[in-house]
């Protein structure tokens, strides 16, 4: 990818980043969520041992 | 202390022997941990925001950095506290393995913590001096490395064992064993806490690495499994896969509080003791390169700062545009979150070819 289209697709990322940030959907966010599926996950693989 | 009532409630309630189980203490470990910290997390970051126990941030950094100037740090006491809140209660309190990593990971904690209130709350921007921290560090590390050499009395215990390969491994004596164990906690402690620089970038890969060491840890402890996989066994480690279970519940907990933004750094007193943990579990469960492979991420951070600094002394010019790497990455235009996103998903890559030694053997 040539250095130019590279800055493009940065920079649009960026206002996608900047969008949802204004929706209300940031990094932070995105990150919780993540967490809270692994805990569900570890609550799921528990199950393995707890019957 | 929980194993304990749960073996004397068993006499009665046979249910009760579920407990003896590592494999679920493992999981309620995390679980415990988890809930712990979210509990104290709060209050605390509120508490470190009041006593303006806030990061400074170097000023030839990113530019971009400077807005965190004055985020709360030393949270890691957060984590150091969930983790030996729940090893307590979920631990084999007789193996002395366990009290051993206690030991390391709250004595790393305690010089970090030194380090870091000289730096935020006594305004001293020095901190520990180098050698000071270095003297300590040293202390600790080979205290532990006495201590298992010590006690192994299986020549398994000191052997370096190579992976992919089952019939290859040294054995190092006593001698040789205790230098490379102060290496390998030394070393690691250090590495995790040059990674340290950015929202989420050390954190999520020691909870990874964690997890993955319990998996270790879990098989070295096993004779059945040990043996089946080809694994050197050493008695009572499969405990300390209770320990990577609080680990990596507390780092996740952590992360909740430390994704960008960050809400609160861990500081000094969470690397270093959280790197002294891993490195520590790594040498008792014979897997110090498995831990060079999955902690990749801290090690390529830990060179690049090393060749700088060479390379700056020798030539006068830098290989990098700044060191650590994840700054270098900054400065070529990468944001925050995909410098720190990509060194997660590499480490994930890493951890499951580590995990892959468990097989390919």
């Amino acid at each position: 990818m040539r250095e130019a289209d590279y800055e493009l697709v940065s920079a649009k990322a960026n206002l996608r980043s900047k969008l949802s940030a204004q929706r209300g959907r940031s990094h932070n966010q995105r990150v919780r969520f993540w967490i809270i599926t692994m805990m569900l996950i570890l609550i799921g693989l528990s199950t393995l041992k707890l019957r | 202390m929980l194993l304990e009532l749960a073996q004397w409630l068993a006499k009665d309630i046979r249910a009760f022997n579920v407990f003896s189980y590592i494999t679920l203490r493992a999981v309620l470990a995390c679980l415990t941990a988890l809930v712990i910290t979210f509990l104290i997390g709060p209050a605390l970051i509120r508490r470190l925001t009041a006593y303006k126990v806030g990061q400074s941030v170097r000023d030839d950094g990113p530019q971009s950095h400077l807005a965190k100037a004055g985020t709360p740090t030393m949270g890691g006491a957060l984590i150091l506290t969930a983790i030996t809140i729940t090893v307590l209660l979920w631990a084999d309190l007789g193996n002395r393995l366990v009290w051993l990593v206690l030991w390391v990971m709250l004595g790393f904690g305690a010089i970090g913590w030194v380090d870091d209130y000289r730096k935020v709350v006594a305004r001293n921007p020095k901190g520990l001096s180098v050698r000071a921290k270095l003297f300590w560090q040293s202390v600790i590390g080979v205290t532990a490395a006495c201590f298992l050499a010590y006690y192994s009395n299986l020549p398994q215990q000191t052997a370096f064992i190579v992976p992919f390969f089952k019939q290859v491994t040294y054995p190092l004596g006593a001698l040789g064993f205790i230098v490379m164990t102060y290496f390998v906690i030394v070393g690691t402690s250090n590495a995790v806490n040059l990674t340290d620089g950015l929202d989420g970038l050390a954190i999520l890969p020691t909870v990874m690495i964690g997890g993955a060491l319990g998996v270790f840890a879990y098989v070295a402890g096993h004779a059945v499994f040990a043996k089946y996989l080809g694994f050197p066994y050493i008695p009572g480690a499969g405990e300390l896969a209770v320990i990577c279970g609080a680990i990596a519940g507390a780092g996740l907990a952590f992360l909740w509080f430390n994704a960008y933004p960050a809400e609160v750094f861990m500081g000094d007193v969470g690397a270093l003791a959280l790197g002294a943990a891993l490195g520590t579990i790594a040498v008792i469960v014979r897997q110090e390169i498995v831990l060079f492979i999955m902690g990749g991420v801290f090690v390529v951070e830990t060179l690049s700062v090393m060749l700088q600094v060479a390379s700056f002394k020798l030539t006068g010019r830098r290989i990098f545009r700044m060191a650590p790497l994840h700054h270098h990455y900054e400065l070529k235009g990468w944001k925050e979150n995909q410098v720190v996103v990509r060194f997660w998903i590499i480490t994930m890559m890493l951890i499951l070819v580590g995990l892959s030694t468990l097989k390919l053997r």
